[in-house]
This record gives structure tokens, C-alpha cells and sequence, in this order.
């Protein structure tokens, strides 16, 4: 039995005249997706692109892998027939059926872009209405409000049947690269991952920067990260990780500043290093998982604080917004939950004043600051970065 | 490489591996078969029990073989409880959690389970076991060592009492730590059942051994072909049993000695770093656990990781809950504690390798 995915994208239909770049946009994410020896073909015609498996390919696997392609809407899996209307009725019918368990009532519509074809659409529909009924004793016909919608499309070479209840969605969004790079600060909790998330959603390639502070953060907590970045991977593809020491780091600030400012302290320099490996990256803003008001580093003054550390690079806050319970249930839909709660210690809560400023103004922090030489630690840890190739396994 | 984490598992020792090879290639029957494979394979193990029960000082109908130090206790505290002749069951509050979790299912099961506090040493001491011990005792399950402090506990003199006081009932011991470490006649201590691991005595992992004391009967939990005289079901791992059996030849009074020597050198080393305190006293010659004021446990522990020096944190969890062990003591630095755990094959040049490491740490991470 031939098959063919038909995947229909979102939004990037309205965008004017970038449709076309973005259609080859995700044309070329839905090869980078897949297995390479897994399709024939991947061709875009009027607003929908056909994933033609090769021989022999996983078909589960490669909706799988589509389910997490962004700009997808959904993803329909329809049985491939020669254009022999005989042929279509009986074995379009019989591919239905386990579709059709389903449902209780249906109507057909039919497409026909080959007008040579010697039935036209309204007949197909009645023909394929009456095909299926004789397949399906349970179903009935209901024009006005089916529980699904067989569709027929008669194309230039074969024709193509499915039904939209054996649909499955894709995540939305816009293609992967549509929207610029940007540099995802990733510390292993639950918010840094989604961030990333959401922004890739929003059309924006990724690369992604942490922080790690041995020993006071073990070795298991930086392969968490790793494990972390690579469940990411499967919705952003190929990316680089920076992992950055940042021990040294933590230590003049802790042994040199006011200890009510070392969260704000360390998070602006995160935010300055962060800024500078972005620009070598070409990442043209920050994403971070700060979401307003969920810890004292995190109200709107502390936030407005850690801005102006990033410079001439808009960071950018997708959880800002959100309660906690939200960014949990979309952890737990993407599937970075379970790991982002393994329990090993971030750089982040390794030293924590006892009573944090929650009110921060620039003036005082950058007078506590200046106790350091922030531009000599910036500079050694980005000297000091490694970086890690990530890929969804 | 400096392994001092030996109270987590041992490295196997080269001889064991060659004879759970061996077992592995020569006898691939299953004990329980009735050609001559299976023959083979049941001589094989029943030459082992005979062997183990040796050096253990029991006969070798007394033992049993498990698939570790857990099942072990499972076996013995679930099948070893009987409401008929009790409901008081006798334990300390810090015992390994295959104990601990095998007497909250008691609790479940109606049983009163009655927890010693340690002492200050880690130890608890007889007169508290007596004093918890009533008519209505029908087991008692006290660990021969602490597997965090190294604390031996006075399992030798707990007969008597049982014997004045309870006479049905059970003496249980998690002797999982004593093995290979201390001077132990299980004879002499008169208990009933003792459990053991294969992987603490430089033997496989997955393997471990019952003694239960002719005569005595349990209800078995392990349900299934009866192996094992019915006591535990399943397939016998024999390349296991052979390389534990192997293992078991190879420990020497000898050892221990050596053993209580560089502890005391590596005690000496690590508290005149200031501010060091031991958690314990005298115990086990094999385990030394000291915190370190200002440095939490995984900290120093990751640090020594990072130098290729590997040891414990005195608690199990990464983060938050503490060792239950030390937080029964009291230990008023339990979230600093480490625990440096020794082998026959440790020697002295690793010691003081470790005491300069471990100072040179202290330095770092509190300047």
C-alpha cells in the first residue's frame, strides 16, 4: 500500500511575498527532519507540501519527527491510488476503514486538478459517499455536520484519499531560520528550556549558552543540560552549545560585592558574556526564561537591571508573562519536564544571599559592581568556552 | 584514580572475575534441569554453597543465595515478621532503606515497629535494645554495620535477651558492611538470619547470599519455580554465586588490620584540617565519614571527582533531604559530611595523596 503525507502549513501563507522563501524554508526543515533515505520527494503545490516516502520507509517515525517540524499545522496520511475511478472506489474505501471506526457520520469532498479526469467533483464525492457506506455499515451520511471529512483529490499523476480524523498536529509556528538566530541562556531548570522553545516556535534558529560552575555544580548537572539541549534539538535542529566556567566568576563577585546584589551582579554578567558569544554567533538577541515576579532576580526593577546588561542585544522574555503551572504543562508537552527536575545543583542557586534586593536602581548595582573588573572576567570566561555540538538522538 | 567509595560497591577482584567466567563457559545448564547440563550446573552450585557456608562458619544448608544485599533483607524482615507470635518488631533508625522500606511495609501490615535512635557514635547500644524488646516481639533486625559511619552494633549480645524476654522471636542482621571488615562468628553472635552482598567484598554485583539458621522457618515473599529450597525463586545466578564464592575465600583477618591502619591515617590526615569533625567513632575499619564546616557535601565531592579521587557525600541525595543516618545522630553537620570508604587494595600512598587533596580542596573553597 503507497501512501503520502500531505502537510499543511500555517500562517506563513499570509505572509505576502516571503511565502515562497518560506515555503522552501520548511521544505528544506522537512529534509533536515527526516531520515535522509526516508523519502522520495518533498514538493509544495497550492499551500500544501507532499512528503512522498521512500520504499519501504518508517511512516510512524516520520510523522513523529514531523509532529515537531514548526510552521506545520498538520500532517495527513493519505493512500496513494492509480487514477482509475474503479480502482479508487474500492480500494480507497477499504483504506478508510480504519479511520472510519471512528466516526459515526461523514461526508466526502472531492478535488479534481486533473479537469481530463472523466468524473467530475460532485460525482466523485456521490461515488466515494456511496463506496464508503457500503464498506462501513455503521456510517451515515451528513452534510451539514460530519464527524469527519473524506477527502479525494484527483492530481495529475494518482489520485489521493484520506479522511481528516487520521489527521495529527504539527506545533504551528513558523519555520525554523524564518526569523534570525538568537542565543538561548539555558541553566537546566524548568523555564530555559520552554523559552527556547517558544521562541523556535516563532520562526528563530537557536543556539544556546550555560553556565557552569564546578565544582559547586557537578558533572551530572552539565549532562543534564546536554540531555536537556537535545530533547530542544528535536523542534530546532542542529545547534551549538556554549558551556561556559564560570566559577571564577561567581567567586570575585562573591568575595568582592555587596551580598544582596550577587544575584543581580552574576546575572548581568551572564547577560554581558551571553551578549558577546551571541554577536560572535551571529545571534542578533538573547532568550531567557525569566518569567516576572517568580523569584526576587526577577521583578520588574531586577529585570530592568539585567537588561541594560545585555547592551545593544534585545533579550528576549517569552515566559514573561506566564504563571508557573503554564510553563510546566508546555515542559511537560514538549517534553523537557521529567529531565528539567532531576535534582543537581544550577550555577544560579549555588550562592544565594540571605536577603536579595528585590528592588535594585542601576546606580547602586553598578557601584557594587565596579568592586570587580567586570570587563576582565566577561572577557576570560568567553576566552575560557567550550562548545558542544547538540542533536536530537 | 583513588576509589574510596567501596562502601558503594568494590571493584571485583581479578580472581573473581576469571571464576564467573569460567562458571559462565563450563556449567551453562540450569541447576534445575534434569539432563546433565543441568546436572553439572547443580553440582557446580551446591560446591559453592558448600564453600561459601564455610567461610562463613555455617552449614551450608544454612545458606542461600539471593540476588543481593536488598533481596536479602526483603526476604528476611517480610518473611521473618509472624503477628502470630508478635507484634513488635525491633530495629534502629538507621538502617539501609532495603531494611527501612521492608519495615514500613510492616507497619502497613499492622506490625509496631519500634526505631533505636543511634548515639552519638552512630552506634546503638544494648541496654536500648532491651529495653525495646517486650514479650511481644517477633523479630529483631539490627545492622552488624552502619553503612555511613562505620558504627559496629552490639548484634553479639541480643540472643540472650531475646531468649529471657521473647523466645519465639527472630534475630535478623544486616551484616552487608561486617562482611570482609570486622571479626564475625555468626555462631557466635546466635542470630537467626544474616543478609550479605557479593559487591561490597570485591565480588559481582547482583548477587548475595541469606543465611538462615537451620531450624528456623519464614514465609517467603519471593514466590515462584521454589529454587533455592523455596526461599527464593528464580533462576540461581550461578557465574555470580561463583565469583561471590570466590570472593568470600579471598577476605582475611589480615585485611582488617591493614585496613583500621590507614583509616586511622586518613582520620589522623583529614581532622587536622581545622574545623574537621568525624561523624562516628571507633567502628569499621573501612569507613571513615567527616564534615567539613563551610563545604557542602557535593561540593567536596565533585571537587575530589575533578582530581580523580572518588568518594561519598554522607547523604544519598543530592539536594535537600539529608542522610537519615546522620540526621538520627544528630550530626550537626550532616549537609557537610563526606564519607571515605577503603579496600584491601588501598594503600598508603593513596592516603596521603587524599589528605593533601582534600586539604588543598578545603583551601580553595573557603578562601
Amino acid at each position: 500500500m503507497k501512501e503520502i503525507l500531505l502537510v499543511k502549513y500555517g500562517e506563513i501563507i499570509l505572509k505576502g511575498l516571503n511565502r515562497r522563501r518560506f515555503e522552501e524554508l520548511l521544505i528544506s526543515n522537512i529534509k533536515k527532519a527526516l531520515p535522509p533515505d526516508s523519502y522520495a520527494d518533498v514538493r509544495t503545490s497550492q499551500a500544501i507540501t507532499y512528503v512522498e516516502p521512500a520504499e519501504g520507509a518508517d511512516v510512524d517515525g516520520m510523522v513523529e519527527r514531523l509532529k515537531k517540524v514548526f510552521g506545520i499545522v498538520f500532517i495527513a496520511r493519505a493512500g496513494v491510488f492509480p487514477k482509475d475511478m474503479d480502482v479508487i472506489l474500492r480500494e480507497g474505501a477499504e483504506y478508510l476503514v480504519p479511520s472510519m471506526e471512528r466516526v459515526a457520520t461523514f461526508k466526502v469532498e472531492a478535488k479534481r486538478s486533473d479537469k481530463k479526469f472523466p468524473f467530475d467533483s460532485p460525482a466523485i464525492s456521490r461515488e466515494m459517499g456511496g463506496a464508503v457506506l457500503r464498506r462501513c455499515r455503521h456510517l451515515k451520511v451528513n452534510v451539514t455536520a460530519p464527524d469527519t471529512v473524506v477527502r479525494v483529490e484527483i492530481r495529475d499523476k494518482e489520485a489521493y484519499v484520506y479522511a481528516d480524523v487520521a489527521r495529527v498536529s504539527g506545533p504551528g509556528g513558523m519555520p525554523t531560520g524564518s526569523n534570525g538566530r538568537a542565543t538561548l541562556l539555558l541553566s537546566g531548570g524548568i523555564d530555559s528550556p520552554v523559552a527556547g522553545y517558544m521562541m523556535a516556535k516563532r520562526g528563530v534558529e537557536i543556539n544556546a549558552v550555560h553556565f557552569a560552575s564546578p565544582p559547586y555544580t557537578s558533572e551530572r548537572a552539565k549532562e543534564k543540560v546536554i540531555d536537556l539541549a537535545k530533547i530542544l534539538a528535536g523542534y530546532t535542529g542542529k545547534y551549538s552549545l556554549y558551556v561556559v566556567p564560570f566559577t571564577e566568576q561567581q567567586l570575585a563577585i562573591r568575595d568582592n560585592c555587596p551580598e544582596e546584589h550577587l544575584t543581580l551582579i552574576m546575572r548581568r554578567m551572564m547577560m554581558m558574556i551571553a551578549a558577546r558569544l551571541a554577536k560572535r554567533s551571529g545571534s542578533l538577541a538573547l532568550i531567557t526564561g525569566e518569567s516576572l515576579g517568580q523569584v526576587a532576580s526577577q521583578t520588574t526593577h531586577a529585570l530592568a537591571v539585567t537588561d541594560e546588561a545585555a547592551g545593544d542585544v534585545p533579550v528576549f522574555r517569552p515566559l514573561i508573562g506566564m504563571d508557573k503551572d503554564e510553563i510546566v504543562t508546555v515542559a511537560r508537552r514538549i517534553g523537557t519536564f521529567e529531565t528539567s527536575i532531576l535534582p543537581y545543583e544550577d550555577c544560579c542557586t549555588v550562592f544565594v544571599p540571605k536577603h536579595p534586593t528585590t528592588k535594585p536602581t542601576m546606580d547602586k548595582i553598578l557601584k557594587s559592581q565596579s568592586k570587580i573588573d567586570m570587563e576582565y572576567w566577561v572577557a576570560k570566561a568567553v576566552e575560557e568556552t567550550e562548545w558542544v555540538v547538540i542533536e536530537n538522538e | 584514580m583513588i576509589y574510596l567509595d567501596n562502601s558503594a560497591t568494590s571493584f571485583p577482584a581479578p580472581e573473581v572475575i576469571r571464576s564467573a567466567a569460567d562458571a559462565m563457559i563450563k556449567f551453562p545448564g540450569n541447576p534445575s534441569s534434569r539432563h546433565t547440563l543441568g546436572l553439572e550446573a547443580e553440582k557446580e552450585l551446591e560446591s559453592c554453597r558448600k564453600r561459601a557456608a564455610k567461610v562463613l562458619g555455617v552449614e551450608s544448608k544454612e545458606v542461600y543465595f539471593t540476588s543481593g544485599g536488598t533481596e536479602s533483607d526483603n526476604i528476611a524482615i517480610l518473611g521473618g515478621a509472624n503477628i502470630k507470635k508478635g507484634r513488635r518488631v525491633v530495629t534502629t533508625a538507621v538502617e539501609h532503606p532495603a531494611v527501612m522500606e521492608s519495615m514500613k511495609r510492616l507497619e502497613e501490615l499492622g506490625f509496631e515497629v519500634i526505631y533505636l535512635p543511634p548515639e552519638k557514635d552512630g552506634g546503638v547500644t544494648i541496654d536500648a535494645i532491651r529495653e525495646a524488646i517486650t514479650p511481644d516481639t517477633c523479630l529483631v533486625s539490627i545492622m552488624a554495620v552502619n553503612n555511613e559511619t562505620g558504627a559496629v552494633m552490639p548484634v553479639d549480645k541480643i540472643k540472650p535477651i531475646l531468649e529471657k524476654t521473647a523466645p519465639r522471636a527472630l534475630l535478623h542482621t544486616d551484616a552487608v558492611q561486617a562482611l570482609g571488615h570486622i571479626p564475625m562468628s555468626l555462631k557466635k553472635w546466635d542470630v537467626d538470619m544474616a543478609s550479605f552482598s557479593g559487591h561490597k567484598i570485591h565480588g559481582p554485583r547482583g548477587i548475595g547470599a541469606l543465611y538462615v539458621k537451620s531450624g528456623v522457618t519464614i514465609h517467603t515473599p519471593s514466590l515462584g519455580g521454589g529454587q533455592e529450597r523455596g526461599l527464593r525463586s528464580g533462576t540461581e545466578n550461578l557465574p555470580c554465586i561463583a565469583g561471590m564464592t570466590t570472593a568470600l575465600e579471598l577476605l582475611k583477618p589480615e585485611d582488617f588490620e591493614l585496613m583500621a591502619g590507614l583509616r586511622s591515617r586518613l582520620r589522623d590526615g583529614l581532622l587536622s584540617i581545622p574545623g574537621a569533625v568525624q561523624n562516628g567513632g571507633e567502628g569499621s575499619p573501612h569507613i571513615l565519614n567527616i564534615s567539613f564546616p563551610g563545604i557542602r557535601s557535593e561540593v567536596m565531592l565533585n571537587a575530589l571527582s575533578l582530581r580523580r579521587i572518588y568518594v561519598s557525600s554522607g547523604s544519598a541525595c543530592a539536594r535537600g533531604a539529608g542522610s537519615h543516618v546522620l540526621k538520627a545522630m544528630g550530626a550537626p553537620l550532616a549537609d557537610n559530611a563526606v564519607r571515605f570508604s577503603l579496600s584491601r587494595y588501598t594503600d598508603k600512598t593513596e592516603i596521603d595523596k587524599t589528605v593533601e587533596a582534600v586539604k588543598e580542596t578545603v583551601t580553595e573553597l573557603r578562601r
